[in-house]
């Protein structure tokens, strides 16, 4: 089994294939997850625009064509590198990012601020939607692909899968923050800190971290997004 | 290596001739892990005029050279020659002696034996095939030329001699009596479109090859040359604006060298180019090869007494494979790579079956074939199974 993934950075990548690998290795046996994009070059920015722009370049019979197995491009095909389900994503905390609502705005798209974390989650994942040229999440998930919207960003899930009673979803990006640097420090043998000013973002860190969480837990049944997440992609790999 | 069992012989020499690296015998074979090394290499081929062609070549340690075990070729399903345990044979009758282990049966009796006419035409072409691999000091002429056959060396070797050749034969000097005016017209004009790729790079206008001058040439051109490639540079003062090739653009000689293979008379119908992107930037790789296919397109009838029929090429270059129209059956592209197991395998790239140019157009999302190349989207093109396509360590 094989998922492609498009997503914002090397970091939500990670945070992804770890948390999903995890959660559905039960039903699914293991998962190969693979990252399409970012990919080009050296050159081109990361983030939401890449993912963005990716979707208008590859139509829908393109990705099909292309990604997902039993379509053919080619005469000879090599299904072992193909995919069983796309994943899209993008991460809420773009909501208000001038740049972002200027390419919403330019498509015809409403670039709408909600505050709860429900909207926001739906305004992004309706942008993926609309720029993956699907008419909805239904068509998007029978088509093998699933529109990702993480609420707030993916040190969210982090945050989630490491401490059990909170409300990752509902933290400011400050409360996530110190949050992710608590749970970084208490998986890294350091010493907890009242607050932090960034956020580690190197992602062989963000892979040890990921790999120790989940020998605890993942974010699944501590945010709510994240198991939509998780049942949009059995839904899409099961083909219903 | 058919061509060569076609030609003068399977020893080491013969076979460098024919532009095959010369590894050690033993180690041409199949040699992959759980499996039995084959005691033989075997080779068939088919040609036109059903024409068939199997050998088995046995390659022990140690040995110096190839040798044939059994040999066999039909003409429209009918043995024309072979040899095997049992003896040689050509078209029914035991030769008078066993012939040499090291040279093909074809070239050991042809000059004795009343082969069908199309099998002789057919099969003398493909012994002309060979290897070329252009390299830029034997077109600059720096490295001296050992012998070579006409009308130019493997790697470049008497250019200046092949150009002033074809130079000649655009200018109608060696055209036959018999030649009709028509047949004249168009080797001239597959001449002048081959002899118009060394303009491409765009800084000359014009060449021309004449006598060592030793104020344009310096000292370390090949002093045994007599003629030397020169060429004007229209960028430059006109009382400083010739260059020998020496001082030329390598990508220039690459391809009037190309020229020379796709239409002087004497060159072979069917040959390969290996790395046929080299000295070449994306964009004129694209070019040339373009033009190969507008030559061998020409060149493929029967009546055309010149020009390259039939042309293999190698590539690393993405935008080489967006000179072909994969739609059309008379130009492939084959990907190479090695499967799980090792093995070397051989896929054609063609449309999935059933496909119309629109289907393409909308799955492939208007990419080009070179823009599939670079992002992994073609099967195996880029050899390994499961390639991460941005090569980060995730």
């Amino acid at each position: 089994m094989r998922i492609g993934v498009v997503c914002e950075g090397p970091t939500d990548f990670v945070v992804m294939r770890s948390f999903f690998a995890k959660d559905l290795r039960k039903d699914f046996g293991p998962i190969d997850f693979q990252i399409i994009q970012p990919a080009l070059d050296n050159t081109l920015p990361g983030g939401w625009s890449q993912v963005l722009y990716w979707l208008e370049n590859n139509p829908p019979e393109n990705r099909s064509s292309l990604y997902l197995k039993g379509q053919s491009l080619f005469l000879r095909e090599n299904e072992d590198v193909k995919f069983d389900a796309l994943i899209f994503q993008i991460d809420t905390d773009i909501i208000g990012e001038e740049g972002f609502e200027k390419f919403c705005r330019d498509r015809g798209l409403t670039a709408s601020k909600p505050v709860e974390p429900d909207r926001r989650a739906d305004l992004i994942r309706g942008i993926l939607v609309s720029i993956s040229s699907r008419s909805s999440i239904g068509e998007a998930i029978g088509a093998s692909e699933v529109p990702i919207a993480i609420v707030e960003a993916c040190e969210t899930w982090v945050v989630a899968a490491g401490i059990s009673d909170c409300n990752a979803e509902a933290m400011t990006a400050e409360e996530t923050r110190n949050n992710f640097g608590k749970v970084f420090a208490r998986l890294s043998g350091q010493k907890e800190r009242k607050s932090y000013k960034n956020i580690n973002k190197n992602v062989k860190s963000r892979k040890r971290i990921c790999s120790k969480l989940c020998e605890e837990a993942t974010p699944r049944g501590r945010a709510a997004h994240y198991d939509l997440c998780l049942e949009h992609i059995q839904q899409a790999i099961r083909g219903t | 290596m058919v061509s060569a069992c076609f030609s003068t012989g399977i020893t080491a020499p013969e076979l460098a001739k024919k532009g095959l690296r010369q590894s050690r015998p033993a180690l041409i074979k199949s040699a992959h892990k759980g499996m039995r090394i084959p005691h033989t290499l075997e080779l068939t081929a088919k040609f036109d005029y059903d024409i068939e062609y199997k050998c088995n070549l046995t390659a022990r340690d140690g040995d110096d050279s190839l040798h044939f075990h059994s040999e066999s070729c039909a003409f429209k399903s009918e043995r024309q020659f072979g040899r095997s345990g049992n003896g040689d044979r050509v078209q029914g009758k035991p030769l008078p002696r066993p012939a040499a282990k090291n040279r093909g049966l074809w070239d050991q009796t042809k000059a004795s034996t009343n082969f069908p006419e199309e099998l002789l035409a057919e099969v003398d072409e493909f012994a002309r095939y060979r290897i070329y691999s252009p390299q830029t000091d034997y077109l600059r002429g720096v490295k001296p030329s050992s012998a070579y056959d006409e009308p130019v060396g493997l790697h470049g070797e008497g250019l200046p001699e092949a150009v002033a050749d074809i130079i000649g034969q655009y200018k109608g000097e060696k055209s036959s009596e018999e030649s009709s005016k028509e047949a004249t017209e168009i080797i001239k004009e597959i001449t002048s479109l081959t002899l118009n790729l060394a303009f491409l790079p765009g800084w000359t206008h014009a060449f021309r090859v004449g006598r060592m001058d030793p104020d344009l040439v310096p000292p370390e051109l090949n002093r045994s040359t007599a003629n030397v490639l020169y060429f004007v540079d229209h960028f430059m003062h006109e009382k400083r604006n010739t260059l020998s090739a020496y001082d030329s653009s390598e990508g220039t000689l690459f391809l009037l060298f190309m020229a020379v293979i796709l239409c002087h008379k004497d060159a072979p119908r069917a040959f390969a180019v290996d790395n046929i992107d080299s000295a070449l930037n994306p964009h004129l790789t694209r070019t040339l090869i373009e033009a190969i296919i507008r030559v061998s397109q020409r060149t493929v009838d029967p009546n055309m007494g010149v020009g390259a029929k039939q042309v293999f090429l190698t590539s690393h270059n993405p935008t080489s494979i967006d000179a072909f129209d994969i739609f059309d059956d008379d130009q492939r592209v084959f990907v190479v790579h090695r499967d799980e197991r090792g093995f070397t395998k051989c896929d054609r790239l063609a449309p999935a079956e059933g496909m119309t140019r629109d289907d393409w157009a909308k799955r492939s999302g208007g990419k080009t074939l070179s823009q599939m190349w670079v992002t992994n989207q073609i099967p195996y093109i880029n050899g390994s199974t499961r390639i991460n396509p941005n090569g980060l360590d995730l």
